[in-house]
């Protein structure tokens, strides 16, 4: 099993957007394939292809210290289950998790899934308890920016980036100038940190309405493009230097 | 009515034979000229009824395809016949090939053993005989050069012995055949070992026939065909001469490295790049401007120049605009060479990086070469290949662009590299690094010679200085675009390589090693070819047309002598310089400039000082096709007069020489070779259209295209130009016509985005037009295209590599082509002069 949190501190920088495609690039090949929706906002489902509401029964047991509480993923056609916190409230919730940073990790560990599982984490703007449970459940967070002036100016502030991190800059338009050249500036000031960007492409948004699956529906579109390279990064990634530091853990 | 018969019946004939495709100029103006009543007088019924049969016949039993194509019959005469799906299979044969199945059988029980061999040898690695090969060369060569010495006047006297020593027909046969095959087996064999071995027995086998021809068959009577025979022998002896010099140039490619920079780029040396031009157009100088500007150099250690020696506003005002230093002087004194020296005098970095206006450097083209500056103190000089993004003359013409390398592969990939072993690399006029001391020494570039630049060299390399070769493509350039300016300046390199050989010979004179003046010399003389080759391309007619035996041999004798001496120089030729010279190629490209280069490069060895700067125009354009009767008036001679000696042989073999058939036969395979060699050289000379104004140069490289509805869509580069792009789609394109659309394109890490607009679109591709390219856009478009340091890297890794009899093959379907065009050039020709001969009779009869 393999965990990624996708987390921005930005709204609406694409985290739904992404966790979505990253699953479907994931399933595409041929690995089992674990959504999680950590956001209220319940919106990955419907990404994903969900018509109608569901409770899975993950918030619950993320509170449920008992850890009896069943949990019931749903399975889109491309065989991704999706388990999601639902937009029932939990006012307690926040509470209970600062208090057990590692709730999340300690269920998927009881899900007992298969060594080549991808869990994909979407998570709530940061900064947020679900965003920091999904970080400590995971082998790997992708935090993701804009080629925007605020992107910028957030980054410098945050400096040093915790480990386990790579950076992703989301919805980069080349035909702005400012956009290329904030995004020269980021990439001096990350280095190997920083993946190569997901592109503004009106393809993603078109397949989401369109409920199909992004790659199926423009393949040759450059932020599919992009999806595919980052899919097959993000698993060089976990395989390569951050996860044999956490079995050894 | 007869007339009207022949009328329908020719609107029939018309029809049926209707051209099959219209965009091809032979067949438009065959029809053009041919079909149309007027030009001709009507046939009688009955005869215009039995050609009718005759051509259907001969259509079906030649196989002709397109039967209104003159080409293709003469293909069809060649038996050359085009593949087709629908070809019926022919069943004559079959039984043929039944008969011979047992003689195959045999064949192949005898050849087995030999497999076995092979196979055996396949399995050997090779490796560290090579290694040990090595070291013993560097031992040689650094630690004892006595041994190295020694070595040498060994393997000459070795090499005398075995080409001195007389051996009868029969034993020299035997040689041949054991030369022959063991070279077979060899040439299959990986690293340098076999290729010494196969150099071995070349030499062995042309010094042989050499050796047997200067003493036993110069017999010869007195007049005309002693005057013959020693021109044929003497031409010969140039072509040993040039093999053995070849072989020491080329068997040892030093294959230089890249040396690297030290990390601190304030210790590296200022560079100025000088740009030189003439008369060329702003569009052709910008582009390089641009990338010179960008190269990957400390700004305050590169300095731009352009050189203009037509003193244009326009170039002062854009120098200007793009921040490049602009020189000019008051004359034009030495041409190029002179305009170098100027600027010299006018700049002040410790290196001079030279280009001419049309060669667009990558940017790391300082970052390759100026590592050897600073690792040999005494390197004054470092060149890079020349590489051509558009076609020459001969690739245009023949077709054979990206598919057979060109003239100038064989020098930059084979020779200068050679020459690199022996410290005696040149410079070539353009992409290549000098040291400002070292040319202050030398009192500037030569100017004494056309070829300032390879004399430049020579001076250099006489003041005790070292230069490098490195082998990597860093910048690229126009290729002549016509015939004639092809051989204008083929016409200037063999004027000024003249030139040097009397004024400042490589052989005599202070400061050269041995095999600097090797190379040098042999650089030289090989533009002497001219003469030789119209003495090979002439030399069986003197049999032919008058009986003269002017080499006083049997046939059988002359051919066990001379197949050793061709077949092993072809197949040595082809393991060294397979990937940069095809097979016969050498041939036909010397034959299109042997007339050529001949008379200038003699005239000038005559008296050095007669001679003019050519400037090679650049950037034409052919609006139609059309064969240059000018240019090709030497070898329309040569190939009358051999085709005349063909038919003549022919007569000679069936009634009158029938007591010589084997010197008739060797002499008619001569003419043929001959014949065809031409035919390529006229195929060269049928020019074929030009209509871009701007050069397409296939670049693929992936781009993405942005619509303005917010799509983005991945696609393919496949051409450029400056002018627009064309691109591959893998899927089709939602977009229509005239439509703008933003095309990125990514040097390194970043993108640049360009305005466009779709000019076509099919399913599979698109053609795009650039709209209001800034002038910051477009350096951006060069460091995209043109500048990437990868750009051309494996610019020639998909030419295929030599195969001697597919190559002897192409050749053939050449020389055919090429008399296809010809005679359908001389039908137009005729066709229109009578054409015009008959509307001007009626008119002065009335008149
Ligand atoms: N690469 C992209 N190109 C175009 N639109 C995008 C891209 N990524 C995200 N979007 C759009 O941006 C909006 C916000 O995305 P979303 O995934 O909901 O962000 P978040 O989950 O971070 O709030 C959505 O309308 C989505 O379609
Ligand atoms: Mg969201």
């Amino acid at each position: 099993m393999k965990v990624i949190a996708m987390v921005s501190c930005l709204g609406g920088s694409g985290r739904t957007t992404l966790t979505a495609a990253l699953a479907s690039a994931f399933a595409r090949r041929g690995r089992p394939v674990l959504a999680l929706d950590l956001d209220p906002a319940d919106l990955l489902p419907t990404y994903l292809g969900a018509t109608a509401p569901h409770d899975s029964g993950l918030h619950a047991s993320l509170v449920d210290t008992s850890g009896a509480t069943a949990l019931n993923a749903i399975q889109n056609s491309d065989g991704i289950r999706i388990l999601s916190v639902g937009n029932t409230a939990f006012p307690s919730a926040p509470a209970i998790l600062r208090e057990h940073p590692s709730r999340l990790r300690d269920i998927l560990r009881r899900l007992g899934l298969q060594d080549d599982t991808v869990v994909l984490i979407d998570t709530p703007r940061q900064p947020s308890v679900y965003a920091d449970q999904a970080q400590a459940a995971a082998d790997l967070s992708v935090q993701l920016w804009r080629a925007d002036v605020a992107s910028y100016a957030r980054l410098a502030a945050t400096l040093p980036t915790p480990d386990r991190t790579l950076h992703l800059i989301n919805q980069m338009d080349p035909t702005r100038r400012l956009q290329s050249d904030l995004h020269a500036l980021l990439r001096a000031r990350l280095g190997s940190q920083l993946l190569a960007p997901i592109h503004r492409d009106e393809a993603l948004c078109e397949s989401i309405a369109a409920n199909q699956n992004p790659f199926e529906y423009a393949p040759r579109s450059r932020a599919i493009m992009d999806l595919e390279m980052l899919a097959e990064r993000l698993l060089q990634a976990l395989t390569s230097t951050v996860v044999p530091a956490r079995v050894d853990a | 009515m007869p007339e009207a018969d022949a009328k329908t019946s020719r609107g029939m004939l018309s029809q049926r034979l209707g051209v099959s495709d219209p965009h091809r100029l032979s067949q438009w103006l065959w029809r053009l000229f041919v079909l149309p009543a007027e030009q001709r007088r009507p046939l009688p019924l009955l005869l215009e009824l039995i050609w009718l049969r005759l051509r259907v016949v001969l259509i079906r039993e030649l196989g002709v395809r397109k039967p209104d194509s003159p080409r293709d019959w003469i293909a069809a005469c060649l038996l050359l016949r085009p593949a087709s799906p629908d070809a019926p299979t022919e069943a004559w044969h079959a039984p043929l090939i039944e008969l011979l199945q047992p003689l195959w059988f045999v064949l192949k029980l005898m050849w087995w053993p030999m497999q076995r061999l092979s196979a055996r040898l396949d399995r050997v690695d090779y490796g560290p005989a090579d290694r040990r090969l090595e070291s013993f060369a560097r031992l040689t060569t650094e630690r004892y050069p006595l041994i190295g010495y020694l070595m040498v006047i060994s393997v000459t006297l070795l090499l005398a012995v075995c080409a001195t020593t007389p051996l009868s027909p029969g034993a020299q046969f035997a040689l041949l055949i054991l030369m022959w095959g063991t070279t077979l087996l060899l040439r299959r064999l990986p690293g340098k070992v076999p290729t010494l071995i196969m150099v071995g027995f070349s030499l062995v086998a042309s010094s042989r026939y050499i050796w047997w021809r200067l003493t036993e068959t110069l017999d010869l009577q007195p007049g005309a065909e002693m005057v013959m025979g020693i021109g044929l022998v003497l031409a010969e002896c140039y072509t040993w001469l040039v093999l053995i010099l070849r072989y020491v140039q080329d068997a040892w490619a030093l294959k230089r490295p890249v040396a690297p920079l030290p990390p601190t780029p304030q210790t590296w040396p200022s560079v100025d790049v000088f740009i030189t031009t003439y008369d060329e157009a702003l569009s052709v100088i910008k582009p390089t401007v641009l990338a010179a500007l960008s190269l990957d150099w400390p700004k305050d250690k590169l300095n731009v120049c352009i050189l203009d020696d037509g003193r244009r506003e326009e170039l002062r005002r854009f120098a200007e605009s793009v921040g490049a230093q602009y020189i000019i002087r008051s004359n034009n004194f030495h041409a190029k060479a002179g305009n170098l020296n100027h600027a010299l005098s006018m700049t002040r970095g410790d290196l001079v990086a030279v280009f001419d206006c049309d060669h667009i450097p990558v940017r790391s083209f300082l970052q390759t070469t100026v590592g050897w500056f600073l690792r040999d103190p005494k390197c004054a000089l470092v060149q890079t290949p020349h590489h051509f993004f558009s076609p020459d003359p001969f690739e245009r013409n023949l077709g054979t662009f990206g598919r057979v390398p060109n003239e100038s592969a064989l020098f930059y990939g084979v020779i200068q590299d050679g020459n690199d072993l022996w410290n005696a690399t040149f410079f070539c006029g353009s992409c290549a690094v000098l040291k400002r001391s070292a040319l202050e020494h030398i009192g500037g570039f030569a100017v004494e010679t056309l070829t300032e630049d390879a004399h430049t060299a020579l001076r250099l390399h006489r003041h005790g200085y070292t230069s490098a070769y490195v082998r990597l493509t860093q910048a690229a350039g126009l290729a002549t675009e016509t015939l004639p300016s092809h051989i204008k300046q083929r016409m200037r390199w063999a004027r000024g390589m003249a030139q040097m050989f009397r004024i400042d010979n490589p052989l005599f004179g202070r400061g050269l090693t041995l095999l600097q003046r090797i190379c040098y010399a042999n650089s030289m003389i090989h533009f002497f070819n001219g003469l030789p080759r119209l003495v090979f391309l002439s030399a069986p007619l003197g049999y032919l047309f008058f009986e003269y035996h002017i080499i006083n041999a049997w046939a059988t004798t002359i051919a066990v002598y001379v197949l050793p001496h061709l077949i092993q120089a072809e197949l040595v030729g082809s393991r060294i310089q397979g990937h940069y010279r095809h097979s016969f190629w050498a041939e036909a490209y010397e034959s299109v400039l042997a007339w050529y280069i001949a008379v200038p490069a003699m005239m000038a060895l005559i008296n050095p000082r007669a001679g003019r700067f050519n400037i090679t125009a650049k950037g034409g354009l052919i609006e139609h096709g059309y064969f240059d009767w000018k240019i090709s008036i030497p070898y329309i001679v040569l190939t009358v007069l051999n085709s005349a000696g063909f038919i003549v042989g022919v007569g000679r073999l069936l009634f009158w020489n029938t007591h010589e058939i084997g010197t008739v036969l060797m002499n008619l395979a001569w003419t043929a070779y001959n014949i065809l060699m031409l035919g390529a050289a006229l195929g060269v000379a049928a020019e074929s259209r030009q209509v871009r104004v701007a050069h397409r140069v296939p670049l693929r490289i992936p781009a993405t295209l942005y619509f303005d509805d917010g799509r983005a869509v991945v696609c393919t580069t496949s051409d450029y130009s400056t002018r627009g792009l064309g691109i591959s789609l893998d899927a089709p394109l939602a977009a229509s016509i005239e439509a703008p659309v933003k095309i990125a394109l990514s040097r390194g890490d970043r993108e640049f985005v360009f305005q466009t607009t779709i000019t076509s679109l099919t399913d599979t591709r698109a053609g795009l037009r650039f709209e209001r390219l800034s002038l910051d856009d477009e350096r951006h478009l060069i460091e995209c295209t043109f500048a990437r340091a990868d750009a051309w890297l494996d610019a020639g890794a998909d030419t295929p590599q030599d195969r001697p009899l597919a190559s002897l093959g192409e050749i053939i379907r050449f020389g055919a082509l090429g008399y296809g065009h010809l005679l359908s050039s001389a039908f137009a020709l005729l066709s229109t002069r009578l054409y015009r001969l008959r509307r001007r009779t009626p008119l002065t009869a009335t008149a």
